[in-house]
Parts: structure tokens; sequence; C-alpha cells
């Protein structure tokens, strides 16, 4: 048995990367159990020829087609959208597209506001000084001002270029007298801290060759090893144990030569997504907690909330180059994102243009599109007409919390170690799918009056579930959440979540942010009530 | 590098390809950039996934000779399923063929760091004028 720490953290990725950062740095021993290992940053594909081909399986988003040995398969045969992450040092930031948004004030009120889902246990005010410090530690470009947030929103780094894309898109908006906005990203706009400079790979989804996207791995890890936390790799987590009083003990973990370990802990902390986080809690039944982990609520695993995406693509006859950079959002656009009664759904989308990428990638996105021409006699063309002629409208819908939207234990289906995998339980609700109707049809107009000569609208594709959250909710009721606002148990007080699941609504916007803030304030609060502290003995 | 086509299934790669990517408008056909003498290798030796459908497919299309398989639409039919694999390797295959890309127009992707001609000083403080005019777009929760 390993030597009891203060915290143990389960999971790499970001939010365990800035509860790490944070814990160690007020010098609490610190150990982190990660199941996948460090990725070189040498070994990412976008400076190679065949980057768009590798994209599609070693570097794909869906561990179901990556099939790495750090992934676990997810059942997904009664789910519309497939759950994508990956499971490394840096976790999903290493794959991201870096869209850094913060949630809106009306997305912690939405029940007050709209009459549905509920209101969180914060607020945008409380969560802000949490967003300005990780903005600041991860390096966040963009241009203050923008008048669809707070005015007090200032990024540490000057926006990244718009581009001739960007410049097009926004041509189109301000005819129509609609919102839009310099990306927010977390994309290096020169050189900061670890990061350098963003020089347009345009591949930053397969991790930046550059070193310019900020990956938890480049900006957290190497400062929180230096001072003094530990990390083990190749360490898939199959229970958190409890002690006769229901108090987190640790972890028991399977590592790479296939033996099981047992890393003891006085506080334990959860950061391995919406879909991880939940698996882990319902492995760990025990005679106290029969049903899973910290969950007399039931709401373990339910309400999971995934933002179903779709895009438009538009043509133009200019040459625009749309193969550069970022690939993350060139501009970003909230005139849809709040409710208005007007129209037959609630809440909103957030729209991102981004460029379509090189000749596989248009090809595919022309066969995605239903266009017929995209073989045979048409193809050059076609392709002509698309490639560095077009860009997207990427639109990210709110999905609202639903308890039939659920992760559970699949009953037949294992991992590498035996342990059980994760089923999910998914539809895209009424709402949504009016949603994104209503947002297809504006984008279609906003390609329109940017002057494109061919629009397509894509059919949502299933794998589209970046954003897994809700399925451990925060709230102060212990009936009707999993956690408390600093994301504590309510049922084990040594148990701690910080990642996606504790999110209460979704917002329509990309979550990383928000979870980079809530994973700080949570370390936070852990480190100014260290006497108060209750472990296992 | 061992190969994975033989020498009649090199001849229906071929034949497949420039059914879905013939020649013209100036740009070379799948069997003018050889596609199978040399790309097609190239994209299953990265993609070892894809090598079984594919080879399944070149076979059905093997079966198919006889009829002489001529346009996109027969095609589509013959393979069923395996025709998202038959076309991802040919259309991968022909792209990595540098005479494509150059015809294409396409430099690959490559650092180009971005220059004030892009984003010339100014440019978007003025885009954005009227976006700024208009004033706050988010709702305000006061009293929520």
């Amino acid at each position: 048995m390993e030597d009891r720490v203060d915290v143990l953290i389960v999971g790499a990725g970001l939010s365990g990367s800035v509860a790490a950062l944070r814990l160690a740095s007020a010098g609490f021993s610190v150990v982190c159990l990660e199941q996948g290992g460090w990725v070189k940053p040498e070994t990412y594909p976008g400076s190679n020829v065949d980057w768009e081909l590798r994209s599609r399986k070693r570097w794909h988003s869906n561990p179901n087609v990556r099939e790495l040995e750090a992934d676990y398969p997810v059942e997904v045969s009664d789910s519309d959208v497939n759950p994508l992450m990956y499971n490394a040092v840096g976790g999903s930031t290493i794959l991201y597209a870096a869209k850094w948004m913060r949630l809106l004030p009306s997305d912690f009120r939405v029940r007050s506001l709209d009459g549905v889902a509920d209101d969180w246990p914060l607020s945008y005010e409380e969560l802000e000084p949490y967003y300005d410090l990780v903005e600041r530690e991860i390096g966040v470009s963009g241009l203050s001002g923008n008048p669809a947030y707070p005015a007090t929103w200032a990024p540490p780094l000057p926006a990244l270029p718009i581009g001739r894309i960007g410049r097009k898109a926004a041509e189109g908006m301000n005819r129509l007298g609609w919102h839009w906005w310099p990306g927010y990203n977390a994309i290096a706009s020169r050189s900061y801290g670890s990061l350098h400079g963003c020089v347009r790979w345009g591949t930053c989804g397969t991790g930046c060759p550059e070193g310019a996207k900020a990956s938890a791995d480049l900006v957290q890890w190497p400062v929180a090893l230096a001072r003094g936390a530990r990390l083990v790799i190749g360490a898939r987590v199959r229970e958190i144990t409890v002690n006769r009083l229901g108090l987190a003990e640790g972890a028991v973990y399977v590592d790479r030569g296939g033996r099981e370990r047992f890393q003891p802990a006085r506080v334990v902390m959860l950061a391995a997504n919406g879909v991880g986080t939940p698996r882990i809690l319902l492995l760990s039944r025990s005679g106290k907690f029969p049903d899973g982990l910290a969950n007399t609520s039931g709401l373990v695993g339910k309400r999971l909330m995934m933002h179903p995406h779709t895009s438009v693509v538009g043509a133009f006859e200019d040459d625009l180059e749309s193969w550069l950079g970022p690939a993350g959002q060139v501009i970003n656009s909230m005139e849809f994102y709040e409710t208005d009664p007007r129209r037959d759904f609630v809440r909103g989308a957030k729209w991102d243009v981004m460029p379509t990428g090189g000749p596989l990638s248009v090809n595919r996105l022309l066969a995605a599109g239903g266009v017929g021409e995209a073989w045979g006699e048409r193809f050059h063309e076609t392709m002509g007409r698309f490639l560095g002629h077009a860009f997207k409208w990427g639109i990210s819908t709110e999905d609202l919390p639903d308890e039939s939207s659920r992760v559970v234990l699949d009953q037949e289906l294992t991992d590498s170690d035996d342990i059980p995998a994760p089923k999910l339980f998914y539809r895209v609700s009424e709402n949504t799918k009016r949603m994104m109707e209503f947002n297809v049809a504006r984008a279609r107009e906003a390609m329109e009056a940017s002057g494109a000569r061919e629009v397509i609208a894509l059919p949502m594709g299933r794998d589209c579930g970046w954003h897994l959250l809700g399925t451990a909710r925060m709230g102060e009721d212990p009936e009707k959440s999993v956690v408390d606002s600093w994301g504590r148990c309510h049922d084990v007080e040594n148990l701690f979540i910080v990642d996606g699941s504790v999110f209460v609504t979704a917002g329509g916007v990309n979550p990383t942010a928000t979870i980079g803030a809530l994973a700080w304030r949570a370390a936070d609060h852990l480190i100014g009530e260290k006497r108060n502290q209750v472990a296992a003995g | 590098m061992r190969r994975v086509l033989s020498d009649s299934d090199r001849g229906i790669v071929q034949r497949i390809g420039d059914v879905l990517i013939p020649g013209g408008r100036g740009m070379p056909s799948a069997s003018g950039v050889d596609i199978a003498g040399h790309w097609v290798e190239e994209v299953l030796e990265t993609r070892y996934d894809l090598r079984d459908p594919f080879v399944q497919a070149v076979g059905l299309e093997r079966e198919g000779l006889g009829r002489g398989i001529a346009d996109v639409d027969e095609l589509r039919a013959a393979c069923g399923d395996l025709f998202d694999v038959l076309t991802t390797v040919v259309a991968a295959a022909y792209f990595l063929s540098p005479e494509a890309r150059d015809a294409m127009g396409y430099p690959g992707q490559r650092p180009q760091p971005p220059d004030s001609l892009e984003d010339p000083p100014g440019l978007v403080s003025r885009l954005l004028e009227p976006v700024v005019r208009r004033g706050e777009l988010y709702r305000s929760v006061g009293g929520a």
C-alpha cells in the first residue's frame, strides 16, 4: 500500500490539473491517478502530410474509434450522440479546439428566468474571480468589451487574427445587424509562459505542433510536479473505498502490469469527466452505498447533457485559404443565445466560425452534406468550389437536463481490465431539435448575407459529444443534488467532484472555462477549510 | 513495407479510382497519380484498420468485373456499407499525391504566422463598431 496523501485526484485532465497545481502550491501532498500516459507533442500528427487520415483513427476524439489501451469503451447504442474525450495527461485538452467561453449570468438562473431546469447554487459574479485566475494561468486570447458579456471580462492575451474567413463572416453578420465578436481561445496569440505564439497550423484538434494551444500537460503539470505533486500514469481506478463511517479512504486502481493497487488519501477528488466520474461512483458500491457512492439522491449518472452540435457551411467565390488556423473559434456570435419568448423553444445556441480544413476534411464534409457531386465527373469542380473557399458556422445548442438521459454501467461490456464500461442513454430533446432548426435557418441567412454562393446545412453528426455535463449535479438540497456548490459530495464529506459532472445546466457554450474555474474554486475552498476537513481515520 | 494489394487488385483500384476521381479541368485522375502503385499502400500502412474492409470492397468489385462498373451510383450499390471505406481510402490516397495537391493549389498544413495584410490595423475595430453601438446583449439577472 502506498503512503496516505492529503488529496488523491482521479484524472489528469484540466480540472484535475488545476486542482493539483493549487493544492500542491499550498503544501498539500497530492497524488493524481491517470489511466492514460504522457503524449509527446512531437507525435502530434498536424505537421504530417497524412494528418487528416490519422485524425480519423489514432487521433480521433471518439474513444470507441480510437481504441487505445488507455481508453475504455462506451456503449452508445441507446444514445443519439457519441461521447468524445481523450485519456491522457492533459485529458481532453490534448484534442480540444480550445474554444474558451464563459457561461453567461443567465445560465446560472435558468429556473428563475425561464421556468425550466434549475438555478445553480452560485452566480456568475461568484465564479468570475476564478474565471480570471484560470484564464491568466492558461493564457486565453481574446478581445475585451464584448457586449454579450459583462464588461469586466478582459482576457490576458490579444485576440487571434480573424483572417479572411472571420472577416467574411463578420461582414454578413453586420449586414443583418447581428452580434459577433473575435473568438476567445486558449491558444496563445503570442508567447505566453510555456506556450509559443500561434502560427496557424490549423490542426488544433489533433494537438498543436507549435505548442501554442494550452493543454493541461503543457501548462499545469510541469509546475504541479515541480511543486511536489505526484502523477501516476497508466492507473485505472476501479473503486473508491469507504470506511464504516462512510468516508472515502482512497482508490483501488489497476496499473499497466495488471496489478491491483490501493492509494489511500485523506480527501479524494474525482476529475474523470461527466462519463468517467459517474462510472467510478456507480462502481463503488458498498453496504453503506448500495446504489453507488454518493448516490443517496439517485442522481449519479443522471441528467447527462452533451450539447448537440451542427454546422452550416458556406462556399465563396473568394480564395479564403480556409485550411489555415486557428481551428478554434475565429469569431463567435451570441445573437441567439438568450431565450426569446417569440420562439418555440427556450434557451439558445452559441455560434462560432471555423475553417474547413484540408482536402480530405472537405471531401468528407461534402459527403456528409449529401452533395451528390462529391464523386465522379464533377469531383474536381466541386472540390474547387469548396477547398480553400469555405468556412462553417458551428452551432452549439443548450440541452436541458433530463433524468432519462443518463450514464449507467453496462451489464456486458468491459474495458481491458474487465471493469464494467459505461452505457449511455441519451436522446436529443424536442426543445433542442426546434432550437437547432431555428439556428440552422438563421446561419443559412448569415452565410447568404456574407455572399456565399452555396450553403450546406450539415445534419447533426453523432460525434459531437465533446461536453460531458451534469451527471453529478451541484445544489444545496442533498435530495436533489450530488455535491454542494464547492463540489463536496453531500453524502461523503471528504469526496469532491471537480469536473463537468457538477454542472446544473449546460449553458450553450464550450464548458472548459467553467470546469477550470469550478476546479480552482473547489481547491481554494479545500485549502481554506483545511483545519475543518473531515478525513477517514 | 509489405504490399497489401496484389497486382490484379491494383488494376481494379486504379479503375475504381478513376470512376470516383476522373481527370479533367487540368486535374490528374486517380490513376494519373498512380494511387494504387504507391499512395493506397501508404494509406493502408497508416490506417491498419482500413485494410480488411478495403480489400473486401475491392474483392466485391473484382466479382463485378464482368459487369464493368462505370459510374459512381453503380459502385455505391455494389459496395453497400463498404462504399465509405472505399472512398475514404481512394480520396486519402489521391490527396497524398504531391501532384494532386499542387494541381488543387493546396500547400498542406504549415506554419503561416499572421501578418498585417490579413488583419490590417483598425480593421476589426471598424467592423465591430455597429456591434458595440447596439449595446449590451446579455440578459440581466438582477433580482432573479
